[in-house]
């Protein structure tokens, strides 16, 4: 059963996919100044901005830093192991 | 001397300064000549992503392509990458980032190599990034040269001059500095080209009566047509639903973008950075697209490709005396962000995945510097010698790229990838693509013609792609137990 938090993670985008290939206005008039097709598409745009901004906060998980030691690579690019 | 000749000088000059100026903070090894040391911080490292990623396509391009199409061209474009880049980032940069620190890999292909064991997966992917990037650089240098010639009134017998003096000055300031010195260039050039646009957007309404008065004019005479989606070509169903694919995944997929990801300080800078890139792409692309409309009003009636004129004579015609001069600065500054960061990736792959040789820290970074001079000489060669056609596929170089996205991701998220599904994965794609690209007919160029299932052939060649990666990895899976720093270790 998928958990909440994925169901939000996958779900979002591809709804906002489906809204982004078929919702298109007709007949399209400007609205406040700019056309209106515009305001649409910054709208899916904020939506999607504000989603990146959960995705970033809830679903990165940024992996601490490795230390020098567990940087991998000699001087000359050969790889190099772990250290544990 | 003319304006535009000391803005110019002052800017290739502000390039190579930067470029000694990276060069003397570099210590002599190849992770910091390749990688500026994996240290580029949240600011610099948006905009060595943003600069290498916006191409003069965005200038001159979209205003020609929205001079035909209206408003549209913005909602076809930037909702789905404002969503889908930062997405992809994450899917395959994070992934790649972690591995190529842990394997010590320096390059796309090296990294794949390491991860897979398989020096040939490392040279089929030199192979397919050289194929799809080679002449895209050529197609960059060519309108480099033509804005130049154009700009500065010169002879069209000196356009290879004017291209040879292009690539002399981004593989300059590459070789003395490298990746710390296209990043550092790269700030410089997404402030121009992206203040330039801003500026634009601000000054020239005004210039034409009004934003109200433009878009009521243009009403008046064309109806609804250039405020509203059209439903036909990329913007029906298929088409559109395969071209979101193509702009959203072959990003991440460039060689040059790949390595930038690689080589961020932490990863916390790259977060910052996805949420950061929706934000910037706005800002670049509507004023391009409202360029296109203002152009449909200055100058009605221009068919087919000359619409690529409206960035140009709105500048010259329009646009308050003297800004031509910044045009020009604004357009070189977005071909060399890109141009010096292929000259980079593909110098670098020259040296550590096909010529690796043993060399001491010092050589491998003369090796490096060498071989930016060989992509860049060979740039040129390509560039005075190849049949015009050749420019073309250009546009098939996107296309190309998307079809070893399944590699990217299934090889970094995957355990069960394999080499020899990456390898089959890779061919399967490219074989459906060119197929599907020579089943297109029609005026369009056929990468953006829908074939089967009216899709385009990006899409098939993705499919293709995704299906062999999987289905090879199942079939030829890499030997049980071995990790990924094992293969690393059995690779040559």
């Amino acid at each position: 059963m998928p958990s909440g938090r994925a169901l939000v993670a996958w779900g979002v985008p591809v709804a906002l996919a489906c809204i982004h290939q078929w919702v298109a206005p007709r007949g399209a008039t400007l609205w406040l100044g700019l056309p209106l097709e515009w305001w649409v598409r910054l709208a899916w745009i904020a939506a999607a901005w504000l989603y990146l901004l959960w995705f970033a906060r809830v679903v990165w998980q940024v992996e601490p830093e490795p230390s020098e030691s567990e940087v991998g690579g000699s001087p000359d690019g050969s790889p190099v192991e772990r250290v544990p | 001397m003319t304006p535009a000749l000391v803005l110019l000088a002052l800017y290739g000059a502000a390039l190579l300064v930067l470029g000694w100026l990276a060069s003397r903070r570099a210590a002599s090894s190849p992770e910091d000549y390749f990688l500026a040391g994996s240290g580029l911080g949240t600011v610099v490292l948006f905009m060595a992503l943003f600069g290498t990623n916006c191409t003069p396509f965005v200038l001159v391009g979209v205003p020609g392509r929205a001079y035909h199409d209206g408003a549209a061209v913005f909602g076809l474009n930037v909702p789905i990458v404002a969503l889908g880049i930062p997405l992809s980032f994450w899917a395959v940069g994070v992934p790649a980032r972690r591995l190529a620190r842990r394997l010590g890999a320096l390059t796309p292909a090296e990294l794949f190599a390491r991860h897979l064991g398989s020096r040939p997966l490392g040279l089929l992917l030199f192979a397919v990034f050289t194929l799809y990037t080679l002449p895209y650089m050529a197609t960059a240098v060519e309108g480099a040269s033509r804005s130049l010639t154009a700009a500065l009134q010169l002879d069209p017998a000196h356009a290879p001059l004017a291209g040879a003096a292009v690539l002399a000055v981004a593989v300059g300031y590459t070789s003395l500095g490298g990746m710390r010195a296209t990043a550092w260039t790269n700030v410089l050039q997404g402030t121009l080209f992206l203040g330039f646009m801003l500026g634009l957007a601000f000054v020239l309404p005004s210039r034409l009566g009004g934003l109200d008065a433009v878009f009521a004019s243009l009403q008046e005479q064309e109806g609804a047509r250039l405020f509203e989606r059209p439903e036909n070509g990329l913007y029906s169903g298929g088409a559109l639903a395969s071209w979101s694919l193509v702009i959203s995944l072959t990003v991440v997929s460039f060689p040059h973008m790949l390595v930038r990801l690689v080589a961020a300080r932490s990863e916390a800078a790259l977060r910052r950075v996805c949420v950061l890139y929706p934000l910037a792409l706005v800002a670049l692309w509507l004023p391009a697209v409202l360029l296109g409309l203002l152009g449909r009003a200055a100058f009605p009636g221009l068919e087919g490709r000359a619409s690529d004129q409206v960035f140009t004579r709105l500048v010259e015609e329009v646009a308050p005396a003297g800004l031509g001069a910044f045009g020009l600065v604004a357009v070189l500054a977005a071909v060399m962000s890109t141009l010096d960061a292929q000259l980079l990736t593909l110098g670098s792959m020259l040296s550590r995945d096909v010529l690796p040789g043993r060399r001491d820290a010092r050589a491998e970074v003369r090796a490096g510097r060498a071989f930016a001079v060989v992509v860049a000489v060979l740039v040129f060669v390509l560039w005075r010698l190849a049949p015009s056609s050749i420019f073309a596929q250009a546009a098939v170089a996107f296309s190309g790229y998307v079809t070893l996205f399944p590699l990217l991701l299934l090889g970094l998220r995957w355990s069960g990838s394999s080499a020899g599904g990456a390898i089959l994965g890779v061919l399967t794609g490219n074989a459906v693509l060119w197929l599907a690209m020579g089943a297109a007919t029609g005026p369009a160029p056929a990468p953006l013609t829908p074939v089967w299932g009216g899709l385009l052939p990006a899409a098939w060649g993705f499919l293709a792609a995704a299906v062999g990666t999987w289905a090879g990895s199942l079939a030829l899976p890499s030997p049980p137990g071995r990790s990924s720093g094992e293969r690393a270790a059995a690779a040559p």
